[in-house]
């Protein structure tokens, strides 16, 4: 598969995942270590599957060789993060003035500066790109 | 923009899963051409024109838009 990593690296993943399903259910682990946990565990299964089916179905293989190429899919992933990233900045800046008028002034200026900063990484990576292309 | 990529797809008895399979991409992708809703790149423009061995002009159907 196009962009992946070794093998080895989902079986770490996994068994990080598994080890700390395992950990949190002998011992008192915050919430988020059992979230963080359930999460490896998939995504490193799910990589690991993809990977298997890959090896052991060619047409299977070939179904996925062409959805990478796919350039419409390309650019409707595209498309998807550009309207994410919008949606992300307003709905951010929507949930700071939220934040600010029921008085918890830091997590509202915590949301400003995030969308300050995504517009000015935003506005960066357009000048760069701009004299790219 | 206007196409004729069903009209000639037919024309040669080709599925759309041929057509998918001769260009490299997903029947998907065929389905949205056809449908006029998705505009190819200038590369599957060219792969579209050697595929019915015509120029890209003869299948794609450009109009201007009037934006006064």
């Amino acid at each position: 598969m196009k962009g992946n990593y070794p093998k080895q690296v989902y079986i770490i993943i996994t068994v990080l995942g598994i080890g700390l399903l395992v950990l949190n259910t002998v011992m008192d682990l915050p919430i988020a270590a059992c979230a963080v946990g359930a999460g490896l565990f998939a995504y490193g299964l799910n990589r690991l599957v993809g990977d298997w089916r890959v090896r052991h179905n060619p047409e299977y293989a070939k179904k996925l060789e062409i959805a990478n190429q796919d350039e419409r899919l390309a650019f409707i992933a595209e498309k998807s993060r550009s309207v994410t990233l919008i949606i992300v900045i307003q709905a951010l800046a929507i949930v700071g003035v939220v934040l600010v008028s029921i008085d918890l002034k830091p997590y509202g200026f915590a949301c400003f500066y995030i969308t300050c900063g995504i517009s000015v990484l935003y506005f960066i990576v357009y000048q760069i790109l701009s004299r790219r292309y | 923009m206007k196409n004729r990529i069903a009209e000639l797809r037919k024309a040669r008895q080709l599925t759309q899963q041929d057509l998918a399979n001769l260009l490299g991409v997903t029947r998907q992708t065929i389905i949205s051409l056809e449908g006029e809703r998705y505009n190819p790149s200038i590369t599957l423009a060219f792969k579209l024109a050697r595929t019915f061995e015509l120029k890209i002009e003869d299948i794609f159907i450009y109009e201007e838009v009037d934006e006064a």
